[in-house]
């Protein structure tokens, strides 16, 4: 099986004014002239539009765009109980920010937080699929800061079994893929334990949904073995990273890299689209270099490719819109080709 | 325009220096909030419902307008307040060769900007800055801070579709930025300050930032200073202090001042623009939590190298905010500079 899907995020604006109603009805609250309802409901149009582009340029599986998402950090510890959300702190090496949660009290969880949201842009693209998306517990240990000085480890299995309880509920709420993005994995490696124990608390008790760990921000192939071994259905990586500037994953063995490892019945993310740079990617081109010889390699491991999602490396989010629907379209031209070859 | 000479000449550019043996110089980072009938000005020339003179009229407005509350307010390095600025990145962008602009692209929270695409050779053709350089210190005999954007930012803030290289691209803007600093010296500038908030972003560049800064202030004839907010500053520290400048403005209170006990860690040999005001909130630091911060500032450096300030460009306040941020900012330091 071999789909298209966004990484995670999409833009959450446009430059035509429809595209802009969002950016409005917060500047309005911000100066206390609308009601909080206006918010969410122009955070539900722009969901609804944002799925309605992905469906529009094929996308097989879809995301919400993260559009209610304040960051990828803060939105998650806001959702869980014992963060208390700080100041803002550049987001990896990207020229955005997130505000920095600090873990002041034992990190639990009350109530779902990413539940309404799921079930919002299900039912608006049904019966596309929808995946649910979640930061996971390296990352946000990582970024946050441990004001108790419970140590890294401590506070990551924390609040593991914290959100464990909400991939259960997303789940329940008829989740078919659940991802968790884990991109402080490659810029801080060397966690391996720490990971797999996060992991199985993580996904403890999942029946049906099955999960993406999705890397990026950097090449997490070195360590491929190590993510090989855990409980999750579907590995991702970022696979423009991992590859020189124009060179092709044959040529540097990427792709035998990723089929050796790869534990059979295990799918592969593949970001193979550069979500930070507008210059667009030449469909051929980037079908030779970063798509067919991991699925040739794949292939040849295996007898069979195994289920391979095309993404771009990073959430469009980064991207001008009109540029997100281009790199959009490559990705479907790439998939169609892959299915042409290996389906 | 002006009765005020703008003063170039090295006699003149000294003449406006701040007084000698001034003790916490009050400065601000560069950005002012724009008023109301600016904001709906550049919104109508957007729509090309305003012609590009009638808007430029508004910002000399604006401008000047900038220059009377800072004196107003008792600041004593001031700045031309960016009313002619949309974004610190893409101003310059549209004003250089080898850059196109790209559709709206978030920052952070609700902001967003037109990121600039690098298309081509970037090249310097024409001063950018300089005219209001000139119409703002014009307006005030007290010294104006030139504002520019470092290369290192230009480059790492911007999509690259022709380099291909971030050292190439970069070193590339670091000469663009020096032809703008030698044009604004030229004009009178005597206080440079170069931003840099994108070299806090990734450690393993600090060398290529410092590598794009020399070929920025390498024998510059004024005094230099970067900005730099918002980052992972302990992986940095203290090589960041090798970037050849002589001020660091840097952001303390939206870090709860974590950044000095990284200064106890190893002396912080430059001098401290210490940002006292977070501009990331409404509340309005009171004057005695001001005062503190000020303080605290002074146990890492001494009152000779101190400058206070924001933490970062004010355009995120409203002008009442920020007026009001500020001028708390002044009695605190009038208070801290009687105890010293």
């Amino acid at each position: 099986m071999i789909l298209a899907s966004l990484f995670n995020s999409y833009p959450r604006i446009g430059d035509r004014p429809a595209e802009q109603v969002l950016r409005r009805a917060l500047q309005g609250a911000d100066r206390g002239e609308v009601q909080p309802s206006a918010v969410a409901g122009a955070e539900d149009e722009m969901t609804r539009m944002a799925l309605r582009e992905q469906s529009d340029a094929g996308m097989d599986l879809l995301s919400d765009g993260q559009i209610r998402w304040h960051d990828p950090v803060s939105h998650v510890a806001r959702g869980l109980a014992g963060f208390r959300i700080e100041g803002l702190l550049r987001y990896f090496d990207t020229n955005t920010y997130y505000r920095q949660p600090a873990a002041v009290g034992p990190v639990g969880r009350e109530r779902p937080f990413l539940v309404d949201a799921y079930r919002f842009a299900a039912a608006a693209v049904a019966p596309r699929p929808v995946k649910g998306i979640v930061t996971g517990p390296i990352t946000l240990a990582r970024l946050s800061r441990d004001a108790r000085g419970r140590g890294l480890r401590g506070l990551a299995l924390e609040i593991a079994s914290a959100l464990n309880r909400e991939l259960l509920d997303l789940e329940a709420a008829g989740a078919g893929v659940i991802q968790v993005d884990e991109p402080a994995l490659a810029r801080f490696p060397g966690t391996a334990d720490l990971l797999r124990l996060a992991m199985r608390r993580l996904v403890a008790g999942l029946s049906s949904a099955r999960v993406i760990l999705a890397t990026s921000f950097g090449d997490a192939a070195p360590f491929f073995d190590d993510l090989a071994a855990l409980p999750v259905a579907i590995l991702g990586f970022d696979v423009v990273a991992a590859l020189p500037e124009g060179a092709s994953a044959a040529a540097t063995g990427l792709g035998t890299r990723l089929a050796a490892g790869l534990v059979p019945g295990t799918g592969l993310l593949l970001g193979v689209i550069d979500g930070r740079n507008t210059r667009l990617e030449d469909p051929g081109e980037t079908y030779e270099q970063r798509v067919r010889p991991i699925l040739e390699a794949l292939r040849a491991a295996q007898g069979t490719a195994p289920e391979v999602h095309l993404a771009p490396n990073h959430g469009l989010e980064f991207l001008p819109r009109h540029t997100a629907r281009a790199k959009m379209s490559v990705l479907a031209a790439l998939r169609d080709r892959a299915r042409q070859e290996f389906a | 325009m002006s009765d005020i000479d703008p003063a170039p000449g090295a006699d003149a550019r000294e003449a406006r220096a701040l007084p000698a043996g001034l003790l916490l110089p009050l400065s601000t980072i560069g950005s002012f909030p724009k008023p109301e009938r600016l904001k709906r000005a550049r919104a109508e020339f957007s729509r090309g419902t305003l012609d590009a003179d009638s808007l430029r009229v508004i910002e000399r407005e604006e401008t000047a307008a900038c220059i009377r509350l800072q004196e107003n307010i008792g600041l004593d390095l001031l700045v031309d307040g960016e009313m002619y600025r949309g974004d610190m990145t893409t101003y310059f962008a549209e004003n250089l060769e080898g850059f196109r602009i790209s559709g709206l692209v978030r920052s952070y929270g609700n902001r967003y900007y037109r990121k600039p695409v690098v298309v081509g050779e970037v090249r310097w053709t024409r001063p950018v800055t300089v005219e209001w350089f000139r119409y703002a210190s014009g307006q005030t005999r007290r010294p104006v801070k030139a504002i520019l954007t470092g290369p290192y930012t230009l480059m790492d803030w911007a999509f690259d579709e022709h380099y291909g290289s971030r050292e190439s691209l970069a070193m590339a803007l670091a000469d663009v930025v020096r032809q703008e600093c030698e044009a604004l010296v030229a004009a009178g500038a005597l206080y440079v300050q170069i931003d840099e908030p994108a070299v806090s972003v990734r450690p393993d560049e600090i060398d290529l930032a410092i590598r794009a800064m020399h070929r920025v202030t390498d024998g510059l004839r004024a005094r230099t200073i970067t900005h730099i907010c918002y980052g992972d500053f302990a992986a940095i520290y203290p090589r960041l202090l090798d970037l050849p400048v002589e001020q660091f403005t840097l952001e303390l209170s939206n870090s709860a001042l974590g950044l000095l006990d990284l200064f106890r860690t190893s002396p912080f040999t430059k001098e401290l623009g210490a940002g006292v005001l977070d501009v990331h909130h409404h509340a309005i630091e009171p004057v005695e939590v001001v005062k503190e911060r000020i303080l605290a500032a002074l146990r890492v450096v001494p009152p000779s190298r101190l400058y206070v300030n924001p933490d970062c460009g004010l355009k995120t306040r409203s002008p009442e905010e920020a007026e009001a941020k500020l001028r708390n900012m002044v009695a605190a330091t009038l208070a801290v500079r009687q105890t010293l």
